[in-house]
C-alpha cells in the first residue's frame, strides 16, 4: 500500500513538475476540427467539445490541482500547529478565546464560503488556496491541542522538566513530535478536500478560463455526460484516485515517522 | 554533616471541585548531604506528591503549598517559589520514576534523550563522550543509545532513565518507587546500582518505596508516611528494631509475615484524610 499510494504520489509530482517543461503552454488549449472524438490510439482520453485533446488537459491540469492540494494542506497543518499548541500549552484565556474562534470557522460552510469568496474577489489559485487554508486551520487546531494538553501530562514531558530542560524546548522536542501523527492524518484530508474543493469551484465556473484544472475539465464533460463520457470519468478518476493516495500516503508517513510501527 | 534538604511542615492540599483535600497533611523531612535516605507507606499516603512537590512539578492552583521551613543546601527557600524551584531541577534535584517506558520520549533514541540532558550543562565538544560515560555509569552496553525506548527491556529503560537523570550531576536524586515496576532479579539489579551510583558520584538519595527490604538495604535513615503525615523516623536499624509507631508495626508485621510465607490479614483503618 505504501509503495502505491507513495508511488501515485510521486508520479503525479513529477507529471506536474514536467509538463510545463515538456508541453508548450498552449498545447492543452490547441483547437481542432475533430471534436468529441471517443478515447482512440491519437487520442488516449479523446477529445473535448473544442477539439483539444483530454489527456492533454488531465496532464496540465494536474499542476494546478496538486499544488493547490499540497500548499492548503501545508498552510492549515502549519498554522494549525501553531495555533494549537499555543492553546493547549498556554491554556486560560489564550485557549479559550483560540477555541472559540475555531468553533465560528466549524459551523461555516467552506464551500458556500469559498465560493463567495472567489466569485466577489475573482478567481486564482493563490485565492482558492487561501481561503481553503483560512478556512480550515481551525480543524488541525482543535487536534494538536488535544494531543497537547494530553501530551503534557505525560510522564516524558514531566521527566523532561525534572531535568530543567525548558518548556519552550519541552513544548517543541518532546510535546509537538509525538503530536505530528493526527496532524498529518488531518493534512492528508485537508489535502484531499483541497483538491475537490478546487475542482468543485471550477466546476460551478468560479475558476478563470485560462487556466485548466482537473475541475474545469470535468465540467465541461458534465454538460456532455451522455454523449461524452470520457470528458467526465478520466478527470472524475484521477480526482478520486488522487484523493485516495493523499489519505493512504498519509497514513504511510505517519507510520514511518513512529520507531514503535514495525 | 551538612543537609541537602530541610523540609518542616510541609502541606500540600488540592482543590477538587471547590472543596480541599489534603494529600499531604504534615510532613517533615530531612536529608542529609551525601546521605541516603528511605521514605515509606502505603498507597495514597502522599509520598509522590512531597516528590513532586520538591521537583515543582505541581500546579498551584490546584495545589495548594505550603510549609513552615524549606531549605536547600543551607538556603532558605520558599515552597511556592516556583521560579526558585526550578532552578534546582536537574543539577540539584534530579527524579527517577515508577514506570521508566512512559518516562521517555518514545520517538527519541536514548543517546538523543541523554544528549538532551547533557547539553544543559556541557560544551558541544564533550557531549559524546559525557553520555558513552554515563551508559558505562549505568551498565548499559553503548549500543543503546542508538535504540528506542521501546526497543529495551524493563530494567534497561529504568538505566537508561537513570542515565538521562544523573546527566546533570544532581546533589539529590529522589527515586519514586524505581522498582515496583520490575521482576525480582531485575529489582536487585537496579538496587545494586543504586548503592554504587551513590557511592561513587556521592550524591543524596530519597528513596520512596513500598517494599522495606530494600530501603533496609540502601538507606541510613528512614521516614514512615501514613495518611498523609510522616509518623516516624530514625536509623534503619532502629526503626525496624523497635517501632514505635503502631502503624510501623503492622508494616514491619506484614512484611516478615510475606516473606515467611504467612498470609497477611492484619489492616489498619483511615489511612487517607479526605477533606480538612
Ligand atoms: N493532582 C491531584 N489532585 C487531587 N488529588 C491528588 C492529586 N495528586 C495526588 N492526589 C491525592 O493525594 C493522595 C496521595 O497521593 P500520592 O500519589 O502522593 O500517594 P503515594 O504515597 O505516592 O501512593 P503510591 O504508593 O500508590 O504511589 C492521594 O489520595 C491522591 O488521591
Ligand atoms: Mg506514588
Amino acid at each position: 500500500m505504501a509503495w502505491i499510494s507513495g508511488g501515485f504520489v510521486v508520479l503525479l509530482c513529477m507529471v506536474a513538475v514536467l509538463a510545463p517543461l515538456l508541453l508548450s503552454p498552449d498545447a492543452p488549449f490547441q483547437i481542432s476540427n475533430s471534436v468529441l472524438l471517443a478515447p482512440s490510439a491519437g487520442h488516449w482520453f479523446g477529445t473535448d467539445d473544442l477539439g483539444r485533446d483530454v489527456l492533454l488537459q488531465v496532464i496540465w491540469g494536474t499542476r494546478i490541482s496538486l499544488i493547490v492540494g499540497i500548499v492548503s494542506a501545508l498552510a492549515a497543518g502549519i498554522i494549525g500547529l501553531v495555533v494549537g499548541a499555543i492553546s493547549g500549552y498556554c491554556g486560560g484565556l489564550a485557549d479559550a478565546m483560540i477555541m472559540r474562534t475555531t468553533e465560528i470557522f466549524q459551523v461555516m460552510p467552506i464551500f458556500v464560503l469559498a465560493a463567495l469568496i472567489v466569485a466577489m474577489a475573482g478567481a486564482g489559485e493563490t485565492r482558492i488556496i487561501a481561503v481553503i487554508a483560512g478556512l480550515s486551520w481551525p480543524q488541525t487546531a482543535r487536534v494538536v491541542r488535544s494531543e497537547v494538553l494530553r501530551i503534557k501530562g505525560l510522564g516524558y514531558a514531566e521527566a523532561a522538566r525534572c531535568l530543567g530542560i525548558s518548556e519552550f524546548r519541552i513544548l517543541v522536542f518532546e510535546i509537538i513530535p509525538n503530536a505530528v501523527g493526527p496532524v498529518i492524518a488531518v493534512s492528508t484530508l485537508t489535502a484531499a478536500f483541497a483538491i475537490l474543493l478546487e475542482a468543485a469551484l471550477s466546476f460551478f465556473g468560479l475558476t478563470s478560463s485560462d487556466t485548466i484544472s482537473w475541475g474545469s475539465t470535468l465540467s465541461t464533460g458534465q454538460r456532455l455526460l451522455y454523449t461524452a463520457w470520457w470528458l467526465s470519468v478520466f478527470p472524475g478518476t484521477l480526482i478520486f484516485l488522487t484523493a485516495l493516495a493523499f489519505n493512504m500516503f498519509g497514513d504511510c508517513v505517519r507510520e514511518a515517522l513512529d520507531p514503535r510501527s514495525e | 554533616m551538612a543537609d541537602i534538604l530541610t523540609l518542616d511542615h510541609l502541606r500540600v492540599a488540592f482543590d477538587v471541585q471547590g472543596h480541599r483535600v489534603d494529600a499531604v497533611s504534615d510532613a517533615s523531612i530531612r536529608v542529609p548531604d551525601g546521605g541516603s535516605v528511605g521514605l515509606v507507606g502505603e498507597s495514597g499516603s502522599g509520598k509522590s506528591t512531597l516528590a513532586r512537590t520538591l521537583m515543582g512539578l505541581l500546579t498551584t492552583p490546584p495545589a495548594v503549598l505550603e510549609a513552615k521551613s524549606f531549605a536547600v543546601e543551607g538556603q532558605s527557600l520558599q515552597i511556592g517559589d516556583h521560579a526558585a524551584i526550578s532552578r534546582l531541577r536537574g543539577n540539584t534535584f534530579a527524579m527517577v520514576f515508577q514506570d521508566p517506558l512512559s518516562y521517555l520520549n518514545p520517538l527519541m533514541r536514548v543517546g538523543r534523550q541523554i544528549e538532551e540532558a547533557v547539553r544543559l550543562h556541557d560544551g558541544r565538544a564533550a557531549v559524546h563522550h559525557r553520555i558513552s560515560e554515563l551508559l558505562d555509569l549505568v551498565h548499559l552496553p553503548q549500543r543503546v543509545a542508538r535504540s528506542y525506548p521501546h526497543e529495551l527491556s524493563g530494567g534497561m529503560r529504568q538505566r537508561a532513565l537513570l542515565a538521562i537523570a544523573l546527566a546533570c550531576r544532581p546533589r539529590l536524586l529522589l527515586a519514586d518507587e524505581p522498582t515496583t515496576a520490575l521482576d525480582v532479579t531485575t529489582q536487585m539489579e537496579i538496587l545494586a546500582l543504586l548503592r554504587e551510583l551513590r557511592r561513587e558520584l556521592g550524591m543524596a538519595l530519597l528513596l520512596i518505596s513500598h517494599d522495606l527490604v530494600s530501603v533496609a538495604e540502601l538507606c541510613d535513615e528512614v521516614y514512615v508516611m501514613y495518611g498523609g503525615r510522616t509518623i516516624e523516623h530514625g536509623p534503619c536499624r532502629e526503626i525496624f528494631r523497635s517501632p514505635s509507631h503502631a502503624y510501623t508495626k503492622s508494616l514491619l508485621d506484614a512484611a516478615r509475615a510475606q516473606r515467611s510465607g504467612r498470609k497477611v490479614l492484619e489492616t489498619r483503618p483511615g489511612a487517607l484524610s479526605v477533606g480538612g
